[in-house]
């Protein structure tokens, strides 16, 4: 039987969960909009993003009492949420392949490649959606994220070679799908 | 950042920066009741996981794959052993067919009209029997040798017999005169009359042959086990037949062969078409070609060896040959060209050598085979040169003075170096920009390889160099996500391929390949969304598949990473601790050795100042020691190399760990034998 400790007639224990809520509805407010946009990102896909994120949040913080450093609470939620991505991915194959044929027909229509234009951030972004789980994770850090290639093998779990290897593959791709002589003599 | 870097940054934001979740404080509701029901879910979930996992199987079972896959093509690699020319005997002219049995070696001599029995032993001609009419083939039952000749006639002698003699009817096979194959194994003998019947003779029982019903016009037969094979030539295809009922169990296409030979082993079915010089290897299970290997030559013949077949090509202008050893997944080129004293017409290989009848030159050669010889390891290339290096973007020396020299930097990617075992050859993986990864080979001495030969070998990653200087590759994949381990012979194509297990139907990335000592077995990391190693027994036999199976478990929380070989020490691992997915939360990490029974530490890494995580790396450093004040040595204690592509210690368990001052390193190669005691 738990024994219950009162303090000034308040449940300790009782005590402890309030502020823990309290602290993990702080940690929600301040994460949810931006992994849902890290997500929505790599996804292409703001319900799936949504729900992803939702469930990476309980799966880190279900796990509060064993997390040591708080301040890294939000590196745990972003390889959580990244690594939910990229099972989606690899799950999803045929939404894979319809991103593929949208972004193909974007293509052939493409207008101007004008660096400042929506039109051509759409495609750009089409373009990364349509790279494997991997590359796609990587350029999302890299790019979106803004984070060195050593916190991105950490989100990821792999060596830095690895993501220097895979954002090279990446890079190709793009390069080679988009058409950098077309892109305004970007390179 | 370049513009087209900008470009992606700019493009990215923008798609996030236009979105926003939708009504985030009904979210937090949902998020804050879900959490408190979470344990209830959990256990309903597990039960739902069970249910699909089943489900999953069930699909996986139903929807397996019925389709012939294509033929393999499996160019032969540089053998590492070379023929010998032990024995050249004069047998008589135009010598034809050759065969073992009996504890001889026989051949037919077509212009002399001769068949000699040789002693492999003292090789030497025991007998010179006289045959008639051209005898061009031979074979060995057990009472019993054949000789078929260019009339069409059987000839066989007989234990205790001093002369071969005719048989009158052919056996009773009948027919008009026409060019016969013969096949033997046991007590039986398989005749195939061409554009005939196919016969088997039973040397013991005298009894009527067995006809079996071949289609169209058939010129070759071969036999081993329960399968007899034989070429219908008409219908470009080879047919297979169950030896013991004469049943048809199928046929498999071949093309037309313009010349041919057909030989048989355990489960497969060899023919040699001698249009393009292509040797195809035909399951006898399912009649399915397996491989195709193209070979040098325009005439061709094959001999069933104790692992594979044996091929001997030759062309017929300037009478050179060249020798193969073909397995079920490997073809080797021995060191060639086996230069013989006329054309090569026949081959047989026997426990004491490879025999060879030159048609033209009136003999039959013995040849044996050696190793080539290898350097020896602890001739060190360069003792200046201490360990090679890669940054993640190119890859340089590391001289013992503390200086660098690039050796592979060039505009793409440069990774992964590794050496082989005389430290005279470097492989590493490049990734030009806009291409595959592809391994590349770099000569740094200039005896096992022509003077500057830098060459691309093949699309792939992770390089590793076996004690006996094998290749292993991870094989690129289409999606980006490479699962398949190749190895084989440098400049070949796989000999074994290892599919990597998936976990719940995901495929894994593999990263970090690297050989035990022995050079027999492989262990590799494998990136799921947790991390395991496995290791897998690369099989000498073709006939085994290579399974990669998990190395023993780290416990709860712990996770494995960075498998290496010490020679002297074992098989490590970095150990991490304690964490789980997604929430690998590392406090710790240590070298490990990993026994049959576990762990045993062999360092801590504690003390480095590098945040434990699967971006270390261990790399064995053999005796290296190192000390700022007075450089590199040969210590006393094995010693590995550890750092987490930032910085770079080297470490062993008798003292504290040294930094070495390099930055970026992300993978490392230490020169054989380096540094050097001189």
């Amino acid at each position: 039987m738990a024994t219950t400790i009162l303090e000034g007639g308040v449940s300790v224990v009782g005590r402890a969960e309030n502020e823990r809520d309290r602290a993990i509805a702080a940690l929600f407010d301040r994460h949810y909009a931006p992994m849902c946009r890290l997500a929505y990102v790599i996804l292409g896909d703001a319900g799936l993003a949504e729900e992803i994120v939702m469930e990476a949040l309980i799966k880190t913080f279900s796990g509060w009492s064993r997390i040591r450093d708080v301040s890294r609470a939000d590196a745990y939620l972003r390889r959580a949420v990244v690594n939910l991505c990229r099972s989606k991915i690899r799950r999803k194959t045929i939404e894979a392949r319809v991103n593929a044929v949208s972004y193909r027909r974007a293509e052939r229509n493409a207008p101007d490649w004008d660096p400042e234009s929506h039109e051509t951030s759409r495609l750009v972004w089409a373009a990364v959606r349509g790279l494997p789980e991997r590359q796609r994770a990587c350029v999302v850090l890299r790019y979106f994220e803004d984070l060195p290639e050593g916190q991105i093998a950490d989100v990821l779990g792999c060596s830095v070679g690895t993501v220097k290897s895979q954002l090279s593959k990446a890079r190709a791709k793009l390069e080679k799908s988009l058409g950098t002589s077309v892109i305004g003599g970007t390179q | 950042m370049n513009d087209f870097e900008r470009l992606l940054r700019d493009s990215l934001r923008r798609a996030g920066n236009d979105y926003s979740p939708a009504d985030p404080d009904a979210a937090r509701e949902r998020f804050l009741a879900r959490r408190r029901g979470r344990r209830i879910r959990l256990v309903l979930s597990g039960v739902g996981v069970a249910g699909a996992t089943a489900a999953v199987a069930a699909l996986f079972f139903l929807a397996s794959d019925p389709e012939v896959p294509e033929p393999q093509r499996l160019p032969p690699a540089a053998s590492t052993e070379k023929a010998t020319v032990t024995a050249t005997i004069p047998t008589g002219d135009e010598p034809s067919g050759v065969a073992a049995g009996a504890g001889f070696v026989w051949v037919a001599n077509s212009g002399a009209e001769t068949v000699s029995q040789i002693d492999p032993a003292t090789q030497q001609v025991l007998v010179t029997f006289t045959v008639r009419g051209g005898p061009d083939d031979v074979a060995v039952t057990d009472n019993t040798v054949w000789v078929t000749t260019g009339r069409g006639a059987l000839w066989r002698l007989e234990p205790g017999d001093d002369e071969f003699r005719e048989l009158p009817d052919r056996l009773g096979i009948g027919g008009i005169s026409g060019h016969l194959d013969v096949a033997a194994e046991g007590s039986d003998l398989f005749v195939q009359v061409e554009d005939g019947p196919l016969v088997v003779v039973d040397d013991s029982a005298g009894s009527t042959p067995q006809r079996y019903e071949v289609a169209g016009e058939a010129t070759d037969v071969a036999v081993h086990g329960d399968v007899v094979w034989v070429y219908e030539r008409s219908e470009e295809r080879v047919a297979r037949f169950d030896r013991a009922t004469g049943d048809r169990l199928g046929a498999t296409p071949v093309g037309d062969a313009a010349s041919q030979d057909l030989a048989a082993t355990d489960g497969y079915g060899w023919f040699f078409r001698g249009s393009d010089a292509t040797l195809i290897q035909i399951r006898a299970e399912d009649g399915v070609a397996v491989s195709e290997v193209p070979m040098k030559g325009s005439f061709g013949a094959i001999s069933a060896g104790a692992d594979g077949v044996w091929v001997m090509t030759a062309s017929s202008s300037s009478g050179e040959g060249n020798l193969y050893r073909v397995g079920s997944d490997r073809a080797e080129k021995i060191d060639a060209p086996v230069l013989l004293g006329g054309l090569p017409y026949d081959v047989v290989a026997t426990p004491e050598g490879i025999w060879i009848t030159n048609h033209s030159g009136g003999t039959v050669t013995r040849l044996d085979l050696t190793p080539i010889d290898a350097p020896a390891p602890e001739q060190a290339p360069d003792v200046q040169v201490l360990f090679y290096y890669s940054t993640g973007e190119d890859i340089f020396a590391y001289r013992t003075d503390g200086s660098t020299e690039p050796v592979a930097a060039g505009p793409g990617l440069e990774m992964v170096p590794a050496l082989s075992p005389s430290g005279k050859t470097l492989v590493y993986q490049e990734q030009p920009s806009g291409e595959r990864s592809r391994i590349m080979l770099r000569a740094l001495e200039d005896d096992v390889y022509p003077a500057g030969t830098h060459e691309t070998l093949l699309e792939g990653e992770w390089p590793a160099l076996s004690p006996t200087g094998e290749l292993a590759w991870v094989e690129p994949g289409d999606t980006g996500t490479a699962t398949t381990i190749g190895v084989g012979p440098i400049a070949s194509e796989p000999r074994a391929e290892v599919e990597v297990p998936q976990q719940a139907g995901v495929p894994p990335t593999v990263t970090r390949l690297t050989w035990a000592d022995s050079g027999e077995r492989l262990l590799f990391e494998a990136e799921f969304e947790d991390h395991s190693l496995y290791s897998v027994e690369v099989p000498g036999s073709p006939d085994e598949a290579p399974v990669a199976t998990p190395l023993p478990g780290a416990r709860a929380g712990e996770v494995l990473t960075s498998p290496a070989v010490h020679p002297e020490v074992g098989t490590t691992a970095i150990r991490l601790c304690c964490g789980s997915y997604p929430e690998w939360e590392f406090t710790s990490a240590e070298l490990s050795l990993i026994t049959d029974d576990g762990f045993e530490t062999v360092v801590g890494l504690d003390d480095l100042g590098i945040t434990p995580g699967f971006s270390m790396f261990a790399a064995p450093a053999g005796r290296l020691d190192y000390e700022e004040a007075s450089g590199w040595s040969n210590g006393s204690t094995p010693s590995w190399f550890v750092g987490d592509g930032e910085k770079l210690f080297l470490v062993n368990s008798s003292r504290e760990p040294q930094s070495v001052p390099l930055a970026g390193v992300t993978a490392l190669a230490v020169v054989p034998g380096a540094p050097s005691d001189d």
